[in-house]
């Protein structure tokens, strides 16, 4: 395995992770009825 | 509760900038000069020490709120602290899965048993459990007290795991951003570092904010549940004493 293919391990795994935990809070954020109501975000 | 438009256009452009700022950090680590020694696996550098540094940050955040619960019992202190811990286990977790990334072809292993690595290992299992006493215990004020004391006593090991390369010289280098003097890099470099370092910040408040607004949302379900227990209770319990009231 190449160096680059090492940093790009790891910047997959960086953004993979942020795009991963935004998704689970917008489904907990669903459930929990803070998003999905017009108006009724708080 | 409705929030004011501008607050809510304030967090939409924060969030746009925050996303615009990871984008401008991932092309400054690809095309910072690579390293004397290390190569193009430097790269790694510029996501793993911003990871770190946000999961300290986080941290410390959950000290200040557990420490503000302590002392004025405000209940969005301990919604804060909670929702901060969250997000510091999360970084912490990823600076030790991309220093393991790093670790396999510059150390040729994916752990070793140095002091940098066991402390920063304990630092993520001691606020896991910080999240896991909060599960365990349902009544809210003595949820809020635990965890406001665990987070006191949690912070002492940030400072443990950022010293310990120097406490115990070991494998893993010491800082060469936050330590007494002028930064040991190339400025292309640091600037490549404090371009993710700012991202990252931004992003974590980004998602302490959500989070917190999950739990805030979360709390207030559970507060409404319990008062129509309650009431439900009452209704139950009134014909009952209302017939003992009857001669």
């Amino acid at each position: 395995m190449n160096a680059w293919m090492w940093v790009g391990a790891g910047f997959a795994a960086t953004y993979g992770t942020f795009v991963g935990y935004v998704l689970t809070l917008r489904a907990r954020a669903r459930r929990a009825g803070v998003v999905g109501e017009r108006g009724g975000s708080r | 509760m409705t929030r004011p438009r501008q607050l809510r256009t304030r967090w939409s452009a924060l969030s746009a900038a925050v996303v615009l700022a990871l984008l401008v950090g991932l092309v400054a680590a690809v095309t910072a000069p690579p390293d004397r020694l290390q190569g193009q696996l430097m790269r790694l550098m510029y996501v793993h020490v911003p990871a770190a540094w946000v999961a300290y940050l986080a941290f410390a955040v959950t000290f200040g709120a557990s420490v503000g619960w302590l002392w004025r019992r405000d209940d969005r202190l301990d919604l804060v602290a909670a929702a901060s811990a969250e997000v510091g286990v999360l970084f912490t977790g990823l600076a030790i899965v991309l220093g393991s990334i790093w670790a396999k072809p510059v150390w040729g292993v994916w752990w070793t048993w140095d002091p940098r690595l066991i402390t920063t290992a304990v630092l993520l299992f001691v606020y896991l459990a910080y999240l896991g006493l909060r599960r365990a215990t349902i009544e809210r004020d003595a949820r809020s007290r635990r965890s406001a004391i665990f987070g006191c006593l949690a912070f002492v090991q940030v400072p443990i795991v950022h010293l310990s390369v120097v406490w115990w010289r070991a494998l893993h280098q010491q800082a060469t951003v936050l330590r007494p003097g002028d930064p040991t890099m190339d400025h292309r470099m640091l600037a490549a570092l404090l371009v993710n370092l700012l991202a990252f910040s931004g992003l974590y408040l980004v998602l302490l904010r959500a989070n917190y607004r999950i739990g805030y949302a979360q709390d207030e379900n559970e507060r409404s549940a319990q008062e129509e227990n309650e009431d439900l209770a009452g209704d139950a319990v009134m014909p009952v004493a209302m017939s003992q009231e009857v001669p």
